[in-house]
């Protein structure tokens, strides 16, 4: 469960998070829409860890995130599953290792990663392609990768910033049926996004935020800004 | 834990690997530090050997006449015996100097068959002082010489090793002084090549680091691999340095022996006594070193 109370957050004085409330409970998909630079990436870094907020308070499934210790981030992280904007994948490893490398540095055992790591590139559909490099992917397949390297390590929580932003319609409906059937198996799943078909289509929850605050908040919602 | 340990020390030698130009340049570096040190090492080790037995080898020899009696050499021994400045003192009876006399020249017939003309056995009784210290032999020989025992000696002779010793030993700490201000200059230019690669292995990790993070990798699982990365120059430049300096030793330590008409110091178990400690103390000083500034670069550039 997440649950999100009064939390401001400012870079330079300014805010860009104002008393944001939120409550999610486990299996949910929920989409995060508005315009560029409205707050959805601070929030999500800050579910991430890799910000703190000023006032508030956040917990997710039992970690008060924004108290957390230096010592205790990577261990949270290692709960978390994070599809990043620009998938930050290794260029010079191959989709298999860039899926494996999660488990390799949380310290998962060998047989581990050869048991969960075909598992989750079957799952994202890129089987038959473990051994190509980043660079010899499509960008959908470079997507799928990242999510892939999100999901490895089996993580309650995903969340994906921007998913979408640089694909073409169909490609992103693909990756959206991904993220359904990782929603179906039980996971929470947060995206953010900007794109109206995908939001419309998915016919799931929608937080919409502008300037910094949540203004919407609908169970079965549309993209209307 | 033990597993990832195993995957740090991979990740290690990953680093060391992926700049390998980088990587043998620094290596380099570190070896001729450690050369020059464990140079440094090794003449002090084999300067203080050869001065011990050029020391041991300085005595004086008191002949005493014929007539007199062995009650008073026994007093002369004692006395000599309670000066602070004396080690010991050794009685050979003209006996005994016979003999080792003949044992010495035993191959050579001409001095044994006129020995054996005399009737009388023609050498004295002597007392062999040696000293503490080379500086102490001038109050010996005065006391000697100006003491009430003065008429009872025929002769002392005096192996005035001094000079020899007061040279090597200035040459020594001349070479000592330069080897330690070269020491320590390549100490510093070795820090600071570490420093540097290990920054640009980090750099060239940016992506790489940052993913890591993300994806709940430990700040020691991060940092470990840099540290091993520098572990690793000191261990490979030891041997390195190793490889160069034990045939130095092997050849040389002859010749300086030669040089100084040592006898009892063989280089074989020099090499053989020393060896561990040099490569011990070199390995230890080259971790250490790539430690240092591997930890200095992960806190500028590593910071969490």
């Amino acid at each position: 469960m997440i649950s999100i109370k009064n939390t401001n957050k400012s870079y330079h004085e300014e805010l860009v998070l104002k008393d944001v409330n939120l409550e999610i409970k486990d299996g949910e998909f929920v989409t995060f829409v508005g315009r560029s630079g409205v707050g959805k990436t601070t929030l999500f870094k800050l579910l991430i860890g890799e910000e703190k907020q000023d006032s508030g308070k956040m917990i997710v499934n039992s970690w008060n995130v924004g108290e957390l210790a230096r010592k205790q981030v990577p261990y949270y992280r290692r709960r978390l599953g994070v599809v990043f904007q620009d998938f930050k994948l290794l260029s010079k490893k191959t989709v298999y290792e860039n899926v494996a490398f999660t488990l390799v540095v949380s310290g998962a055992s060998n047989k581990k990663i050869k048991e969960l790591v075909p598992q989750a590139i079957g799952l994202v559909g890129l089987s038959g392609k473990e051994e190509r490099f980043p660079e010899e992917l499509s960008g959908g397949e470079q997507q799928r990768c990242a999510i892939a390297r999100a999901i490895v390590h089996q993580p309650k929580v995903l969340l994906a910033d921007e998913l979408t932003g640089d694909l073409d319609a169909i490609y992103s409906w693909e990756i959206m049926e991904i993220l359904l059937k990782i929603n179906k198996l039980g996971n929470t799943v947060l995206i953010a996004t900007h794109d109206r078909d995908i939001v419309n289509r998915l016919r799931k929850r929608v937080v919409t935020i502008e300037d910094g605050k949540i203004i919407r908040d609908q169970k079965v919602g549309r993209y209307v800004i | 834990m033990l597993r990832s340990l195993g995957r740090v020390i991979k990740f290690g030698f990953k680093n060391f690997w992926r700049n390998i130009w980088l990587s043998m340049a620094t290596t380099l570096i570190m070896v001729l530090t450690l050369f020059s040190i464990s140079l440094l090492l090794v003449l002090n080790l084999y300067g203080d050997l050869i001065i011990n037995d050029v020391k041991s080898k300085i005595d004086v020899t008191v002949f005493f006449k014929e007539d007199v009696a062995k009650v008073q050499i026994d007093e002369v021994k004692l006395s000599l015996e309670s000066m602070g400045e004396v080690r010991d003192v050794r009685y050979i009876s003209k006996e005994d100097a016979l003999k080792s006399f003949q044992e010495k020249h035993g191959d050579n017939p001409l001095v044994l068959a006129s020995i054996k003309e005399l009737e009388d056995n023609p050498l004295r009784e002597t007392l062999v002082i040696r000293a503490d210290n080379p500086e102490d032999y001038d109050q010996i020989a005065s006391f000697l010489d100006n003491g009430k025992y003065k008429p009872s000696i025929e002769k002392f002779n005096f192996d005035d090793n001094k000079e020899i010793i007061k040279r090597i030993s200035s040459t020594l700490s001349i070479v000592k002084k330069i080897g330690v201000g070269v020491s320590i200059i390549f100490c510093v230019i070795v820090l600071v090549v570490i420093f540097n690669t290990i920054r640009m292995t980090i750099y060239t990790q940016k992506d790489e680091i940052s993913i890591m993070r993300l994806v709940g990798a430990t700040n020691s699982f991060i940092q470990i691999p840099f540290i091993i990365e520098g572990m690793l120059y000191g261990i490979l430049a030891s041997v390195i340095s190793t490889i160069i300096i034990y045939p130095l030793i092997v050849y040389f330590t002859p010749i300086v022996n030669q040089f100084f008409e040592i006898t009892n110091i063989d280089s074989a178990t020099f090499v053989s006594e020393n060896l561990l400690f040099i490569i011990g103390a070199q390995m230890v000083l080259g971790v250490l070193l790539g430690v240092f500034s591997s930890l200095i670069a992960i806190r500028k550039y590593l910071s969490v």
